[in-house]
This record gives C-alpha cells, structure tokens and sequence, in this order.
C-alpha cells in the first residue's frame, strides 16, 4: 500500500466513509504528525472511537504507508456538512456513495433564506455537487 | 556565602568551615586556603539544601597542617549539591592509607568534583573523582514540572468547560474542554514513562504526541483500547486547536470522561474534597 492509498483503503474498512490527508492549507498551527494527520468524514461523536478500533488489525499496515503515526481526525456529520460539504460531495460521487446505513444530520440553515438565495441549488441544478444526506435533508425538509 | 575575587585578591584563608542549610561559593579563580587551625575537617557540612559550589578551588593544605583531618565531610545531610568545584590536599604523606579526604554521605548528589590530592584515595570510596548527576544539575536549576499534578489540573479543567447542571453551570467551551481532556491523559501517559525511567522520544524533552499512544503500548503502560482511547482524544485535540471543526458537546463531555478513567487507571483515583 502506497501513502496516496490510505485513505481509501480506511474508507473501505469504515464503510465508505469520506477520507482524506489533511491538507496543509487547512491546519493553522505546527503539531507532531502534522503531514500524517487523516480526516475521517460523517463520523457521529459516539461511533468515533468505535470507528478507531475498527482499524486496529491494518494499523501496522496503515502506518508503514503513512511513514509513521497517523493521526486520525473525525468530523461529526454536521461539521461535515457545514464545513466540507463541496469535498464530501466530490468523494462520494467518486466512490458511488456510501454503504453505510444514512445518520440523521441536524444542519442550522435558514431554509427560507437558503431557497431564496439559492433557489437553483433546490432545482436540482445543483444538485450532483451536494452529497446525497444534504439532498435529502434538503428535500425532506 | 560567595567567595568572590577583588582585584588581584583571589584567596581565603580559613580555619574550620560550617555549612548547614546554605551554599558556599567559591567564585571562578578564587582558592579557598586551609590555614593550620583545622583539626577535623576544613568543611563540615550538614542540614537540608546545603551546597557547595564552584568553580573555584578548595585546597586544605595538607602540608602545612598537623594530623589528618579531612578536606569536606558531609554528615546528617538531604539534598547536598557538589557542583564544579575543584579540591586539593596536597599531601606530606603522613596520612594512614585508605583514609579519605572527602566523605559524602549517599544523600549528596555530586555534578562535578575534581579532586587534585596526590593520592587516588582523596575522595571516599563510591565517589569518583568527576561524577555526572542529572540529580545534581536539577537541585541547582530549580524543581521539575509533576506531571501528574498538571494532568489532574488538566482534567479538572476539562471537566469545568462543560456545563454542569448541578454545579449551575450553563455556558460551555467544548474544543477548549477537549483540548485539556487529551492533555490530561496525555501528562499521565508521560508522568507513568518518566518514573519507569523512558527516555523521551524527541530531542526537545518531551514525548512526541503523535507516536505516544503506540510508544506506550510498547512500554506496557496502556494497552490496546487504552491507546486508541488516547489516540482518539488526540485526534479531538487536533481537531479544536487546528482546524475550522467545532468540537460539539458530546463528543467532549465523552472526551472528559475517557480522559478521567485514563487518568485514574494510571494515577489512582483522585482524592475528592
């Protein structure tokens, strides 16, 4: 297993979730493992550890690709979608989408503003770009 | 008390010397002389926290002086710091073999002692003549940080960023909670390694973060779902100190309750007030 690997083959051990290496853009401030620091998508705070110990029998395998440590980041569903939402859109229509049974998402959007400023966006123009929980939040709602 | 030069005075001439709970200095180029008064020995030294310190000389004379009696001897001492100073004797060579010219008891924590005595015996047995104590070199700089008092600290600290309804406490500060949840496990993580002696694993004296939960699985400090369990809180840590995320309240109040049994397995339970 090649670096550029992990993070689909943790995405396969963790049912399709999105995964990625934390871009360097992104992290403000200097930490160890900082260059082994992997994001872990759609991960409700309760199934997060869980998640962890699911990898536990490729670690060794996970970490001698990553050359060394790696340091696991979970986003909770709502700060996935709040924050990453355009990244969680491009790895799921890559991948065909999850596997993983859907977890309810609370997102705090204005839906009365959202329709009214991205009226398009409800039409389905859009829509590829989002992922499917979003969608389906959006429409449900 | 420093011995210090002026001008071109650089030397002290003395008889029996007490220190008891003080240091003496002997300031750079400075010779503490024996005169020929003493009779026991030129520095007697004894109570808590007392040192002798260079890097200047102490030198007894031993030629000039009557008798046999002793350059230092520590006695009823803790925490006596010998540190860069250098002794001399200077035999007439009626002194009965095997007989040292310095005793230090095995409270005394000696960081650099050099002894010039004509003979290889000057100093008693145990004590080489240079001796290199990170003990020593500590007492000089002052404590070191109790990394198990910081970890309790830490925990608390995590646990009061949360709300608390019967404490009456509404307002919350999940990432800052988070952050002092992962440091609380990890100080007790390394506070565990540091009296087992584990040498730190980066050059700038700490553990690293990110290979410490592996490290102390290979240490036997954690086992295995103890090191996820601080992985995980390190991840969380990394999450709230470095990116956009907010860390939400339940992913913290989690975070504070796998720090606090990470911290009791490996502290013991904490005494509550």
């Amino acid at each position: 297993m090649t670096r550029e690997q992990v993070p689909r083959a943790v995405s396969e051990i963790l049912d399709d979730r999105p995964v990625r290496w934390a871009p360097g853009e992104l992290l403000r401030g200097d930490f160890d493992g900082r260059e082994r620091t992997l994001e872990i998508f759609m991960a409700g705070a309760t199934e997060q550890r869980r998640l962890l110990r699911a990898l536990r029998e490729r670690r060794a395998e996970l970490a001698e690709a990553a050359g060394g440590s790696i340091v696991f980041v979970f986003h909770t569903p709502a700060e996935s979608i709040r924050l990453y939402a355009p990244f969680v859109a491009q790895f799921e229509a890559f991948t065909g989408g999850p596997s993983r049974t859907p977890v309810p998402v609370r997102v705090d959007v204005d839906l009365a503003e959202l329709v009214a400023t991205s009226g398009a966006l409800l039409q389905g123009e859009l829509d590829d770009e989002l992922p499917l929980a979003l969608r389906t939040d959006l429409r449900a709602a | 008390v420093v011995l210090a030069a002026s001008g071109s005075n650089n030397a002290f001439f003395s008889g029996q010397i007490t220190v008891s709970g003080e240091a003496l200095v002997v300031a750079s180029g400075v010779t503490l002389y024996g005169n020929n008064s003493y009779s026991s020995e030129l520095v007697s030294v004894s109570g808590t926290n007392s040192a002798i310190i260079g890097p200047g000389t102490i030198d007894g004379r031993g030629d000039l002086i009557s008798g046999t009696p002793r350059l230092i001897q520590a006695k009823s001492i803790t925490n006596f710091v010998v540190y860069d100073v250098r002794l001399k004797y200077r035999y007439r060579g009626d002194r009965a073999s095997g007989q040292a010219d310095v005793v230090l008891d095995a409270a005394a924590a000696v960081e650099k002692l050099l002894a010039e005595g004509e003979r290889t015996d000057a100093i008693s047995p145990g004590v080489p003549r240079t001796i290199s104590s990170q003990r020593s070199r500590r007492a000089l700089m002052g404590p070191v940080v109790q990394l198990d008092a910081k970890a309790r600290e830490n925990l608390e600290a995590a646990r009061v960023l949360l709300p608390d309804d019967d404490a009456g406490r509404w307002e919350y500060h999940p990432n800052a909670s988070a952050s002092r949840a992962y440091y609380a496990a990890y100080q007790a993580v390394a506070h565990v390694a540091q009296g087992e002696q584990v040498a730190f694993t980066s050059d700038k004296n700490y553990y690293r973060h990110d290979s410490l939960p592996g490290d102390a699985l290979a240490w036997h400090i954690l086992d295995v779902d103890r090191k996820e369990d601080l992985e995980w809180l390190q991840g969380l840590r990394v999450k709230a100190d470095y990116l956009a995320d907010h860390v939400d309240l339940e992913e913290a109040s989690q975070a504070a309750e796998v720090a606090e049994q990470l911290v009791a397995e490996l502290l013991g339970p904490e005494a509550r007030t």
